[in-house]
């Protein structure tokens, strides 16, 4: 079988025991980060994870909204990987989810650009694209729909997104930073564990 | 005698001229070819926003090597199609000089001058061998509409990659070609036919796509003379059936072969 590794097992194992030592996180955003990682330890063979809870957010304001790339805030995001996580609004998450996928197929290479006019500014807009991309993988993991493994493989390699380099090596800095250097390494970590699970499977 | 025009994504396409000249062959009535142009930057822009990277491969395989990209094989080929129907023509213009039929060249399928050109001829049917999506004025002066065979089974597997896409699933018997009508949706239209391809041993993904070409001339010329003289029926596709589906990453391209490979030693 040929290597399709995205990361070392060594950087892996590296990485989780620092997440493992991390203290109890001290922001949402840190926690929405590392919380559910939906048995990717067992996949990819590393210790589990302290349970940790969901940040509580209030989701009165999306379930109104109509579902389009140009309605969503960066909580909205957030709020959908909470209604995954509770298995709550299951339409609603379907619909959120298709649209959203359709627009990143389409808008693939302007992505950067209309994430930008959209979130305002260059680390906003990262940091949506990297809490969508978890989002899109979340659903996958939940509903095993390959078409959103897809779209996040493909924002992966997206110029930018992820950058391995800027995660601190002790995964130390301020709430922001750390939350960024965390949503790379779930990413990384769970498109791991989803290519590892296909290949096991083929078999 | 029913009149047809045919929609094509470039002036060189094998698969426009092998179509065509079948048409021709079978008494069907080609009244205009709408081309679209080669050389135009709104459509590099769109096609590139599409297909990225690939497009340099595209645009090297079927407009530098044509037809030097196939190579002899154990299955029919669309050269073997051709050399079976005595096919020679390598550009649509040929067609013009041969057989009257005008050529018109536009710069998308949806210009005005296609429209005007629609209402002028007032064609029983359009065959489409590609060129983008088609806006619903071009389908409202199409006659019965626009006629497309997909490489897919639908209403399973809407939209691109969809060989690869059926087999990474493991729907390995939904790996097949369906003749509809195109409507404002990807791949959303009425369904005339449905064919399934199942995989050869031995066979990847690739050599799969080139086997189905010919199957796809073929199907596609054989429903659209059945349904001209009423031979076959019209069937609507229910939305919810199947999905969309788009590029699909090089990482699951290899998993969708390797998924292949496993199904063919069991």
């Amino acid at each position: 079988m040929p290597d399709r590794r995205l990361i070392s097992q060594d950087r892996l194992a590296q990485w989780w025991s620092i997440i493992l030592k991390l203290e109890t996180p001290g922001s949402e955003m840190v926690a929405s980060a590392l919380s559910d990682l939906r048995g990717c330890e067992v996949i990819l063979g590393l210790l589990g994870l302290p349970e940790l809870e969901f940040p509580n957010l209030s989701s009165n304001d999306l379930i109104s909204k109509k579902p389009s790339f140009k309605n969503l805030d960066p909580a909205d995001i957030l709020i959908l990987r909470k209604w995954l996580h509770y298995r709550e609004h299951f339409q609603q998450l379907g619909e959120w989810a298709e649209t959203l996928l359709r627009f990143l197929e389409i808008n693939q290479y302007s992505l950067n650009k209309k994430a930008l006019m959209q979130f305002q500014s260059p680390p906003a807009a990262r940091m949506a694209l990297l809490e969508l991309s978890a989002f899109l993988l979340d659903f996958y993991f939940e509903r095993k729909d390959l078409r959103f493994l897809n779209i996040v493989l493909k924002m992966m390699d997206m110029h930018g997104l992820i950058k391995i380099r800027s995660i601190p090596k002790d995964l130390v800095g301020n709430n922001g930073q750390v939350a960024r250097a965390l949503i790379q390494i779930r990413l990384l970590i769970m498109s791991e564990a989803a290519i590892q699970q296909l290949e096991k499977e083929q078999t | 005698m029913s009149k047809v025009i045919v929609f094509s994504p470039n002036r060189f396409s094998l698969y426009t001229t092998t179509v065509t000249a079948m048409l021709l062959q079978r008494g069907i009535d080609v009244s205009a070819i709408f081309v679209r142009r080669l050389i135009d930057p709104g459509r590099v822009r769109s096609e590139y926003q599409w297909d990225g990277i690939r497009l340099l491969r595209k645009v090297w395989q079927k407009l530098f090597l044509r037809q030097a990209a196939y190579h002899p094989q154990d299955f029919e080929t669309i050269l073997d199609l051709r050399r079976k129907y005595n096919i020679t023509y390598t550009k649509v213009e040929e067609f013009q000089i041969q057989h009257s039929i005008p050529v018109y060249y536009c710069s998308t399928l949806n210009d005005r001058e296609v429209i005007e050109g629609l209402q002028r001829f007032q064609p029983d049917l359009v065959v489409f061998t590609g060129g983008g999506l088609i806006r619903q004025e071009v389908l409202d002066n199409s006659g019965h509409g626009v006629l497309n065979c997909h490489m897919g089974v639908l209403p399973n597997y809407r939209g691109m990659d969809v060989v690869e896409w059926s087999i990474l699933e493991g729907n390995i018997d939904q790996v097949g070609i369906s003749v509809h009508f195109m409507d404002k949706g990807v791949d959303t239209g009425d369904i005339l036919r449905v064919r399934h391809i199942p995989p050869l041993s031995n066979e990847k993904i690739a050599g799969l796509r080139n086997r189905m070409e010919p199957i796809m001339c073929q199907t596609l010329v054989d429903t659209c003379v059945d349904f001209l003289v009423g031979k076959v029926e019209r069937r609507s596709q229910t939305i919810q059936t199947g999905k969309q589906y788009f590029k699909m990453h090089p990482l699951l391209q290899e998993l969708a072969n390797d998924r292949l490979i496993t199904y063919q030693k069991k």
